[in-house]
């Protein structure tokens, strides 16, 4: 799922569309491209993967599938991406590993809690923490260390983004996990 | 990341991101028509198993409808 997560957010997200649509959007940056599309997207990916699994190092396992898958189309094929978000690059590889980390840890920690609450509080705490380590690592190569003023607003979409999206991977993972108990 | 402005790439990428989505759709429509025939077959051989499951054998019936019509 990793592999394929990957090479479909290549394929909906050319090169320039998603700083387009931050720009359409007037919304702050650097981060909000993150945020708003790309931490919500992976989130989907992950959280659907591990819930789908429901073995441990699921949700690492795809996030790094979807790293390397990444990579590889970007570098094989020589697809152009926004350079400014590191895709297909080392620190890329790192953002999405620590991603999947902190996706793995939360799903571990949380053992008590329900699937639902689960899956929300890892959306919304690893996508905050793939923001953080953009704005730390990445951006301050590329584009720039982000506003103070900024980060609250960025912050705020992020936590959203990232609820919203566990909880939509969530509602996705119960029919698809039917639809494989049915085939096996 | 605001700056670089591509108009044509958010224009591909809603393109694309709606032909996924029909795609998937139309998947989800596919499978959901199969296992709905498929569940139906299964109601209705359980209920022709049911029908014959009195007796002692079901080959009985039509044993002996074969020979009421000969």
């Amino acid at each position: 799922m990793g592999g394929a997560g990957a090479l479909v957010f290549l394929f909906v997200f050319p090169k320039g569309s998603i700083s387009t649509l931050v720009h359409v959007l007037h919304l702050p940056g650097p981060g909000a491209g993150i945020v708003l599309i790309f931490g919500p997207f992976l989130i989907l990916v992950v959280i659907t993967s591990s819930l789908l699994i429901l073995a441990r190092g699921g949700a690492l396992i795809a996030s790094l599938t979807f790293a390397v898958t990444y990579t590889l189309a970007v570098r094989l094929f020589g697809i152009a991406t926004d350079p400014k978000g590191a895709f297909g690059s080392i620190s890329f590889i790192a953002a999405v590993t620590l991603f999947g980390l902190v996706a793995e840890a939360i799903i571990a920690l949380g053992g008590a809690l329900s699937q639902l609450f689960r899956s929300v509080l890892t959306g919304a705490l690893a996508n905050a923490v793939l923001l953080v380590f953009y704005w730390l690592v990445i951006f301050p190569r590329t584009v720039g260390w982000v506003r103070w003023k900024d980060i609250p607003l960025l912050m705020g979409i992020c936590l959203i983004g990232g609820l919203v999206a566990g909880y939509i991977a969530w509602r996705v993972s119960g029919p698809l996990c039917r639809v494989i108990k049915q085939k096996e | 990341m605001c700056g670089l402005v591509d108009f044509e790439a958010l224009q591909t990428c809603i393109t694309r991101l709606a032909a996924l989505l029909v795609a998937g759709i139309s998947g989800y429509a596919v499978c959901k028509a199969i296992s709905f025939y498929r569940e139906r077959n299964l109601k209705r051989e359980r209920q022709e198993e049911e029908v014959l499951s009195p007796l002692p054998c079901g080959l009985a019936v039509r044993d002996s409808g074969e020979r009421s019509n000969s």
